[in-house]
Parts: C-alpha cells; sequence; structure tokens
C-alpha cells in the first residue's frame, strides 16, 4: 500500500544510513579505480577504509535508538545495529589487511570494491525483515564472496576455490530458496512482519510444510556457514583465496549469515520456536563433532583455520538451537551469547589468520612446519597467535572462553545439558590441533633459520588490533556485555 | 580523593610492565630509580587517600564495574575504600618504598637485578589490589598472587638448594590454609549468594547464612573458622608457622618487606576484614584469641636460643602476629591493627639493619659476630632503636601497640592469655637483645669477618633512619597526645560496635610491662653484655627445655613424620591409577579421536561432485527424519 506510506517521515538515514554510507564509498571507489589506472593504488583501499569508519560513526551514533522501520522493509534495532557494528569492524580490519598485499603480490584492483559490497550485502542481511531483501543482500555478498576468492585469475588454487564456492553456493541458495518458497506458498507474504504475526496458524495449519520449510531454509544457510554436512567447499576456497579473503569469508561472510539465520528463523516461527528450532541443535551438534575432529590430521595452516571455522560455526549454532528450549525472556541472553561469541570469533580468527599470512609469506609454504621456531624470529608474533590460538581454544583471560562459557551456561539454564556437554567435549578434542601449533611456535630451530620475520605497518597494527580487542573481550567483558544487556533487542 | 585510590596498586603495576619491557639487562640505577619513584608516588596517592578519610569519615566507597553474570549471581571486580583498607595501603606502600631504596644497595651487582625488581614491583601491586578488593573472589585471586611472588623471592637465588626448597615449603604450607580459604569463600558464596563483604555480613549478622545442611549459627562459626586457617597460614599462626623461618633464605629485603611488614600481615588484614563474620560467631572469635596467643608465645620460646640473625627475627614476626590475631581475638579490633601499623615499620628496620650486617659480614650466625657497633654507628642505633619498640619500651612504637593489645585480654577478661602475653613479652625482650649484644657489643669472634665491615651506602642508611624515626613515634599516632586518632579513624569504619571495643589506658599495667621488658632486657645484658651469669652453664642446666627451643619444639620433624609421608602414600596410589588406568583409557581415546580425523579426512576428496553428494544425501536423511517426526506431509 504505496500511498500510506508517509515518504517524509521515514527513518530512512536511521534504518540504513551505514548501508547508503558504504554504497556511496563502494560506487566513489569503483569510479576512482576506473579513472587512476597506474601507480600504487592502496589509497583506494584507505578511501574504503575511512568510509566504513563513517559508517561505522554513523552505526554507532544510532546504536541505542528507538526500534523503528522504513519501507516495511528495514529496520533499526538493537539486533540490526549490533551485527552492522559487527560487520563494519570486520570490513575495516579485513581492508586493513588488503593494504599487505602491494608490489608483484597485489591483488587485482577491483577487491576494494567488492568488499565494500559485499559489506553492503551482509547490512542489508542484518537489517532488512523482508524475506526479498534479505535474499538479495544474501547473494550481493554471495557474489562478490565468489569473485573475490577467484581474485588471483592466475592461480589455479584461487581459481578452483572460487569455481567451488559458487558451486555449491548456489547450491545453498537453491535449497534456501525452496524453503523460502515452502513459507510464501503458505502464507503468501514475504514481509517477516506479517508472517511472525501469521506463524502459529501456519504451524498449526500446515505443520509438516512449516518443518520443511524450516529445515530447508538452515540447510541454505548453512552451505553459508559451512555447517557439517554442507562445508566441503571450505577448505578448498579458504586455502584458495589470499588470506586476506580467506578471513574475509571466515569472519564477516559468516557473521551476516548468522544475523540473518537467527531474524529470518525467530519472525517465521514466532511462537512455535520449541517445534522447529530443536533440529538446529542436531545440526551444532553434528558440525561440533566433524570440524574438530577433521581438523585433528589438518597440517595446512589455512586449511586447518577452515575446519576450525566449521567448528566455531557449531558453537554459535548452539544458542541458536537453545531457542526452542526458551522463552522470549532467555532470548536477550541467547542474542548476549550469540553476538559476543561472533565478536571474540571475528577478532582472534582474523588474528590468526594475518599471522598464518605473514608467516607463510617468509616461508612460502602453508605447512605448519612454517611456525617452528618462530618465537626465535619474532617473539611478538608468537604471543600473539598464542592469544589467538588459546582463545579459540578456549582457555580462561581471553574472549573466546568467556565466549563459549556464556554459550556453556545458556545449555546448563535452559535444561539441554546434552548440548553442552558436545561443545565441551569437542572443546577438548580441539586442544590437539590450537595447542600442536603453540609447540610448533615455541620449538628451538637452528640458529642460522633465525631469521627476523618482516613484518609491515599494516600488519602490525592488525596484528596489535586484534590482540587488543581479544584480550579486553576476555579480562573486561562488560565492555561489550553492556552495551548489549542494555539493548532493546528485536523490533 | 578515594576516587583516585586505584592509582595506589597501579603504579607498581606500570613499574612491573615498563621493568618488564626493559627486559633483564637494563641498567640498575634506572630500574631502581623508576620503581622507588612510583612507589613513592603510589605512597603519596595513599596518604592522600588517609587523609582525606580521616577529614571525610563518610567518603568511604566501593567502585565497582560488572565483570561476569552467571544467572542470577554476578561478580563485579573494582576497588574499595574503607578505613581500615586506607591504613594498609600506607603501611604497605611507606615500607616498599624504603625497601625498595634499601635493595638498590643490598641487590648492587646481583646478575638478575632487573628480576628481583620486577617481582618486588608486581608483590607490592598484589598487595595493594588485594587491600583494596571489594569481595572475596578478587581478594583470593590477588591473595594467591601474593602467595605466588613471595614464592619467587624467596626462590630468588634458586640456585642455592635450601632457597628451593624453602621457597617449595612455603608454597606447600601456606597452600594448605589457602585451601581453606578457598572452602570458606565458597560456602559463603553458596549460602549468602555473593562474594561481596557487605552482602555477606549482612547474611552473617542477620543470621541468614544458611545451607541445607548446617545450622546457620554452625555455618557462620565453621566459615569462620575456615577463612581464619587462611589467614594462619599466610600470617604464619601455629601450627601453619613452619615455613616463615625457612623463607629467611630470600634476600633480607624480601624478608623486611614481605615476611615481615606486609604480607604476612595480610592474614591479620583478612581476619579484621572479615571481623563482622567473627563477631557473629563467638566460638571463631575464641578460635583466633589462642591460636594467636599461642603462636605469640610459640615463637618468643624458639626464638630465645635460635644462632641465625634473620631467624631469630623471623620467630619473633611470628610471635608479633601472633600478638595481633590474640588482640583481634578478644575484641580489640583497633589494637590488633595498631599493632600491625607500628609491627610494619619496627619490624622491616630490625629487618633491614639485620640485613645491613649480613652485607657487611656476609655470615648470618650470630656466634660469628660481635663488637661490630664500633664500625656500624648508624646499623647499631637504628638497630637498638628497633629492639627498644619491639620489646616495648616507653616511648617506643611497641609499647604502646602491645601494651594496648595486653590491656585489651586482661579487660576482656581473658586471664590466661593475659600471663600468655606477659610471658611472651619477657622473652621478647631477651631474645632481641642477645641478638643485640651478640652483634654489636663485645669483642669480635671472628677478626677475619670484622676487619673488611662497614657502613652501606646512603641507600642503605636513609632507609634505617626514616624506619628508626616512626619505629620510634608511630606509637604516638594512637595515644592521649592526639586523644587515640588511629582508633577513632579505624573505628569509624563500623559504628554500630560491630568491630570490638577499645578501652582507656591502664597506666599501673603499663609500668608492670615496662618493668617486664627491662627484666628481660637486663637478663640479656647480663649474660650477653657483662657476662654475669654464663649462658652455657644456663643451657646445660635447662638442657631438656634448651634443646625443645633450639630444635622448634620438633614441628618440622612432626610434619614431616605426619604430612609429608601420608601424601607421599596417597600421591602413590593416585600415581598409580593415573599411569596404568587413566593414561590407558586416554590414550585409547586420543588415538580412535585421531583415526577418526583421518577418515574424516579421506571424504575431503577435492571433487566438488562428491560434495554436493554429500550434502544432498545430508539433507535427505534429515529431512526424511524430520519429516517422520513431525507426522508426515500429507
Amino acid at each position: 500500500m504505496p500511498n500510506t506510506i508517509d515518504w517524509l517521515h521515514q527513518p530512512y538515514w536511521m534504518t540504513m544510513g551505514p548501508l547508503l554510507t558504504l554504497v556511496v564509498t563502494a560506487f566513489l571507489v569503483m569510479v576512482l579505480e576506473l579513472i587512476f589506472r597506474n601507480g600504487d593504488r592502496r589509497w583506494l583501499t584507505g578511501i574504503s577504509m575511512l568510509g566504513t569508519l563513517v559508517a561505522l560513526g554513523v552505526a554507532l551514533g544510532h546504536f541505542n535508538a528507538q526500534p523503528s522501520q522504513a519501507l516495511n522493509t528495514v529496520v533499526i534495532d538493537a539486533f540490526s545495529s549490533v551485527f552492522s557494528v559487527l560487520i563494519l569492524i570486520t570490513v575495516f580490519l579485513v581492508l586493513l589487511f588488503t593494504l599487505d598485499y602491494k608490489g608483484s603480490n597485489r591483488l587485482a584492483a577491483e577487491h576494494t570494491y567488492l568488499l565494500l559490497f559485499a559489506a553492503v550485502g551482509a547490512l542489508a542481511m542484518a537489517t532488512a525483515v523482508d524475506l526479498v531483501t534479505l535474499y538479495v543482500g544474501l547473494e550481493l555478498l554471495s557474489i562478490a564472496s565468489y569473485v573475490l576468492v577467484a581474485v588471483r585469475r592466475k592461480s589455479t588454487h584461487s581459481v578452483e576455490g572460487g569455481i567451488k564456492y559458487m558451486l555449491m553456493g548456489a547450491l545453498g541458495s537453491a535449497v534456501l530458496l525452496y524453503g523460502i518458497s515452502f513459507i510464501y506458498g503458505i502464507s503468501g507474504t514475504t514481509n517477516l512482519m506479517s508472517l511472525s504475526a501469521v506463524a502459529v496458524t501456519m504451524y498449526t495449519t500446515y505443520p509438516a510444510i512449516t518443518v520443511l520449510g524450516f529445515v530447508l531454509m538452515l540447510f541454505g544457510m548453512g552451505f553459508k556457514l559451512s555447517l557439517v554436512p554442507f562445508h566441503m567447499w571450505t577448505p578448498d576456497a579458504y586455502a584458495g583465496a589470499p588470506s586476506a579473503i580467506s578471513s574475509f569469508l571466515a569472519t564477516l561472510s559468516k557473521s551476516a549469515a548468522f544475523a540473518m539465520l537467527l531474524r529470518m528463523l525467530l519472525f517465521i516461527f514466532n511462537g512455535v520456536a520449541d517445534k522447529v528450532f530443536f533440529w538446529a541443535g542436531i545440526l551444532a551438534a553434528i558440525t561440533m563433532v566433524v570440524g574438530n575432529f577433521i581438523a585433528l590430521p589438518q597440517r595446512n595452516m589455512k586449511r586447518l583455520l577452515a575446519f576450525s571455522s566449521v567448528a566455531q560455526a557449531g558453537y554459535i549454532l548452539v544458542p541458536f538451537a537453545l531457542i526452542g528450549a526458551s522463552t522470549v525472556q532467555d532470548w536477550p541472553s541467547l542474542f548476549d551469547s550469540i553476538s559476543f561469541y561472533l565478536f571474540a570469533y571475528t577478532f582472534m580468527t582474523v588474528g590468526a589468520f594475518a599471522v598464518v599470512h605473514i608467516v607463510s609469506e617468509q616461508k612460502h609454504t602453508l605447512d605448519s612446519d612454517a611456525l617452528i621456531g618462530l618465537y626465535h624470529r619474532s617473539p611478538w608474533l608468537a604471543v600473539a597467535l598464542s592469544i589467538f590460538m588459546l582463545s579459540l581454544a578456549g582457555m580462561p583471560l581471553t574472549a573466546g572462553f568467556l565466549g563459549k562459557f556464556y554459550i556453556f551456561s545458556n545449555t546448563v539454564q535452559l535444561h539441554t545439558p546434552w548440548l553442552g556437554i558436545v561443545l565441551f567435549a569437542t572443546s577438548v578434542v580441539s586442544f590437539y590441533y590450537y595447542l600442536g601449533w603453540l609447540r610448533k611456535v615455541f620449538q628451538h630451530n637452528p640458529e642460522e633459520e633465525r631469521v627476523a620475520v618482516p613484518i609491515s605497518l599494516p600488519m602490525n597494527t592488525l596484528v596489535a588490533l586484534c590482540v587488543v580487542l581479544t584480550l579486553v573481550l576476555g579480562l573486561v567483558p562488560a565492555t561489550l556485555l553492556h552495551p548489549l544487556l542494555n539493548a532493546h533487542w528485536v523490533y | 580523593m578515594v576516587e583516585y585510590a586505584w592509582l595506589a596498586p597501579v603504579l607498581p603495576l606500570v613499574g612491573y610492565v615498563f621493568l618488564l619491557a626493559l627486559g633483564r639487562r637494563a641498567a640498575e640505577g634506572l630500574v631502581a630509580g623508576v620503581s622507588v619513584i612510583l612507589t613513592f608516588l603510589s605512597f603519596l596517592v595513599s596518604l592522600a587517600v588517609f587523609t582525606a578519610l580521616g577529614a571525610h569519615p563518610d567518603v568511604t566507597g566501593t567502585y565497582t564495574m560488572r565483570w561476569l553474570t552467571l544467572g542470577a549471581h554476578s561478580i563485579d571486580v573494582g576497588f574499595q575504600v574503607t578505613h581500615l583498607n586506607a591504613l594498609m595501603l600506607v603501611v604497605v606502600s611507606a615500607v616498599s618504598t624504603l625497601v625498595f631504596l634499601f635493595s638498590k644497595g643490598y641487590m648492587h651487582k646481583d646478575e638478575r637485578f632487573p628480576v628481583f625488581y620486577q617481582y618486588l614491583n608486581l608483590f607490592v601491586f598484589s598487595m595493594m589490589a588485594l587491600v583494596v578488593s571489594p569481595n572475596l573472589l578478587q581478594l583470593y585471586i590477588f591473595w594467591e598472587m601474593v602467595g605466588l611472588c613471595s614464592y619467587l623471592l624467596i626462590g630468588f637465588w634458586y640456585f642455592k638448594p635450601e632457597a628451593a626448597l624453602a621457597a617449595k615449603k612455603s608454597f606447600i604450607v601456606t597452600r594448605l590454609g589457602d585451601v581453606g580459604l578457598f572452602i570458606g569463600i565458597i560456602l559463603l558464596f553458596l549460602s549468602s549468594g555473593s562474594f561481596d563483604y557487605s552482602t555477606v555480613f549482612q547474611a552473617a549478622t542477620t543470621g541468614h547464612l544458611g545451607l541445607s545442611w548446617i545450622t546457620p549459627a554452625d555455618l557462620t562459626t565453621l566459615t569462620g573458622i575456615l577463612v581464619f586457617v587462611g589467614a594462619a597460614g599466610k600470617s604464619a599462626q601455629f601450627p601453619l608457622h613452619v615455613w616463615l623461618p625457612d623463607a629467611m633464605e630470600g634476600p633480607t629485603p624480601v624478608s623486611a618487606l614481605i615476611h615481615a611488614a606486609t604480607m604476612v600481615a595480610a592474614g591479620v588484614y583478612l581476619v579484621a576484614r572479615m571481623y563482622p563474620l567473627f563477631v557473629a560467631s563467638g566460638t571463631a572469635l575464641t578460635v583466633v584469641a589462642w591460636v594467636g596467643g599461642i603462636t605469640a608465645l610459640l615463637g618468643a620460646l624458639i626464638a630465645l636460643t635460635q644462632r641465625d640473625i634473620k631467624r631469630v627475627i623471623a620467630y619473633s614476626t611470628i610471635s608479633q602476629l601472633g600478638y595481633m590475631m590474640m588482640g583481634l581475638g578478644v575484641g580489640a579490633y583497633a589494637y590488633g591493627m595498631f599493632h600491625l601499623f607500628t609491627h610494619a615499620f619496627f619490624k622491616a628496620l630490625l629487618f633491614l639493619a639485620a640485613g645491613s650486617v649480613i652485607h657487611a659480614v656476609d655470615t648470618q650466625d650470630l656466634f660469628e659476630m660481635g663488637g661490630l657497633g664500633k664500625k656500624m654507628r648508624i646499623t647499631q642505633w637504628t638497630f637498638l632503636f628497633g629492639a627498644l619498640s619491639l620489646s616495648g619500651v616507653f616511648p617506643w612504637a611497641g609499647f604502646w601497640s602491645k601494651d594496648s593489645i595486653i590491656n585489651a585480654t586482661l579487660q576482656s577478661g581473658h586471664m590466661t592469655l593475659f600471663w600468655i602475653a606477659e610471658i611472651a613479652a619477657f622473652c621478647t625482650a631477651f631474645y632481641i637483645f642477645r641478638v643485640y649484644f651478640l652483634t654489636f657489643h663485645g669483642k669480635p669472634r671472628d677478626e677475619s669477618k670484622m676487619a673488611h665491615a662497614h657502613e652501606g651506602s646512603w641507600v642503605m642508611t636513609v632507609p634505617l633512619i626514616i624506619l628508626a624515626v616512626m619505629a620510634f613515634i608511630a606509637g604516638l599516632f594512637n595515644t592521649g597526645l592526639n586523644n587515640f586518632g588511629l582508633q577513632r579513624y579505624l573505628m569509624a569504619d563500623s559504628p554500630t560496635g560491630l568491630i570490638g571495643k577499645v578501652y582507656p589506658d591502664n597506666v599501673p599495667l603499663m609500668i608492670i610491662s615496662v618493668t617486664v621488658a627491662l627484666v628481660g632486657i637486663g637478663l640479656a645484658a647480663l649474660m650477653y653484655w657483662k657476662p654475669v651469669i654464663s649462658a652455657e652453664k644456663l643451657a646445660r642446666n635447662l638442657s631438656g627445655l634448651y634443646r625443645l627451643s633450639f630444635n622448634k619444639f620438633y614441628l618440622d620433624e612432626i610434619y614431616y613424620g605426619v604430612v609429608v609421608w601420608t601424601g607421599k602414600l596417597i600421591a602413590g596410589i593416585v600415581d598409580f591409577f593415573d599411569r596404568y588406568i587413566l593414561d590407558l583409557i586416554v590414550r585409547m581415546l586420543g588415538r580412535l579421536g585421531y583415526m577418526g580425523g583421518v577418515g574424516l579426512k579421506y571424504t575431503q576428496t577435492g571433487q566438488v561432485q562428491t560434495y554436493s553428494v554429500i550434502a544432498f544425501f545430508g539433507i535427505m536423511i534429515l529431512l526424511a527424519i524430520a519429516m517422520f517426526h513431525v507426522g508426515g506431509v500429507f
């Protein structure tokens, strides 16, 4: 009913400010890239980072805004704000990461605005409340990601990873759309707010179709989140892509996909959560088990981080599954767990990829033996990597520990201890491969091989940022928890 | 000002981080300079907080932020400023500053000089953070951290086997106490739902400290005693005192700072901090009083016969800590803390003076010294001030504080404890003047060692002089001269009488106490200065008693027999179980897991066709189960 919309008083800027800022920046960078074709063009990345910071400022400025919506399609609430902030911080970190590629190692210049467009898609996934808009956001993110993985056209690994990712991604989109079409078929609407109003009726009338819709949508997103058994493209794509892009895939596209999945399922299955979310728990358990065990024999550092990211997605899916066992009063605590873990996961993962990148550039190999004696080559990198690994493994005093701790205590509070036990047990398994790296890092190596590792300024900054953020979240979780606790969660 | 109290612990932490960054090869001057300046700033902050509280008693406050939320409970971190805390801050920072300065001379040319200062800084940070902790959990964290620093510093010269052993012993013995404290804290948390002092006290005093298996009154007593067990471990109270004399293997400045003035007082501080809990349970308080009394006497008796100068002073510390505990136990909260305050100065002084002697003659055996007074005027005079203060001679500091405690035992009707205190006081005067005369008077017994003895540089003498002045005047902070300022200050923490009583001066008792002290000093003079009475003959005549005292009542041997052997037996059984049963299971699990991983790895064929097939079957199987579960599509 377009005539009822008051065009002048729609809160466009509130709901879409960060998104519009990034769109403008992306087009600007695209045009500039066409005009200035020569020389070191990393200043384009600088402009992109500036745009990201402005968008971040806008997002933070509206952080505690009263929930509101525009066009019946985009909303601002704590949920969208938290995820927008996370997405923008991640884009900033990844852009910082790409600054390290220069000279003969440089990436095709398109990567800058492709990253920005991917981020625009991610922001749409975090803010939209219409299935069509959400899907468009997802495809914007996905298609940009496929290209980014294959950004090194001359490298077979890169192209192979890109193609595999695209094929599996297409499969995922198909499954997701199939699920959405069932829901649309029985409800006749794609608007999440309308859907949430009819959710209970939908389930009582067509229980099987509703469950079918849920499961298919979950599986479709499962491809993007690399949940088991839809994870198999992950190591190929991560190992083939440049490390900066791998870190982007592991963090940004996962955060966005989680945001979208949560928003979608929570609205569509509002009131019947206890009937359907159970299936997410099954998927979480399988993912945690397979992801952790398959990582055990890995020697390739990036493939290991890929499997680690599979397992980590399983952890994050746990509070998700708990929605089925909860009442509305418990939701804030579950959202806190999910978003806290995603923040923690982002910082430690980007940091780990950064260190792996630096080390593999020096040693020209991705084999984890490249880490041997890192402590003697660069104590700083060794300590930083230790912090990331301990955090990924979930050792106290790091962000990863508290993230897991919150999730674990959720499982206990909501009387679903079996998920907590799987989480705990598989975390123990993960110690083997995370701490296995540490053993190599602090191992002695022959004196003559102790060549100091060259680290560029952007990488130093990036690693330092990730270290600080990982530790701050681990030592003073209140810095993040406090804003989360005070948020008005769902529109 | 009070809201800046966090600076007091943070400044030494800055020092620690800075020294850590400087590394192990930093210049001595820089290391010591930075440390001294930072702790001095910390002292100024503490003093400002102290005076701010004095001017406005009601500005005490708790500053916390939420750290963790666990369901209905939450844990805060932050800091708390009370009168008690402020006093402790001043004591710790003041003594630390002087010891930091002294160490510059004492540790000169030690290979690990910067490391020594790193540990010291870390210790001061932990100790001050312990003092300002607003809840029991935070206290426990820093409690363990000071324990760790103590371990590192006792074993600082780890290449000496005795030092390594002593470090281990102190760590293990205090751990026995810490277990008690930990259980106590957990019980308090379970029964009151909080780690915060105020909540715990509220529950304890109103009888709401409840668990299903125990009555509130019993629980109060139980937790009180458990907390005291922790305090006894840290403050070397009988029977957990055995680690402190061995801890003298550490460098002497460490003995002065950690094992005399500050860390060992943490136990006393803990009892004072938890005082409402102890008051709520009369029994726990009685236990504190008696353990304190026994420790005071036992320490003094053992100190009578020891040959090592530092060990005498160490036993004296044990004995004096016993006095403080006894004071707290008989309800004289303010006097216990007052004695802690004066003791910190005169005991640090005695240790540093002893350090100065050891530095000069390179031996710790009293019977290899003698006649040092002529070569080391300043050390002699400052030691004398410390000794007079310890003995409780009017008007030195120790007189005022010790006499207040003895007075309190009498006034509160603890007659046995009163006599114990007086006997211990007599022994105290005797043993410390035995040390004084043997060290500084008479003829040198070992000429070769005396020949090159000389006074240390100004960094060593200045702290001695300052401490000597404090050992003289610190007692005046709580006399009629300033209308008993210190006790009024301390009692302001709880105007409702939750924290014990104070008593008016008792002049006849003062005269008796001073007489007792003077008799002790006189006896020491007759035996070791002008040898009218032969010490050897006396020892032979009382050989049983002498051996009992010299061998420290055989407590170490008893410990070895009971604790160590039981421990070894249990360890043997557990070792067998672990090695042959648990290990086997763990190994098998590990092997299986790894093989599972390898198996899964083979699914990763690199063929995108395989990927799709697996995904397809995954979807199909799960869908089939889900559809079956929901009752079919049609």
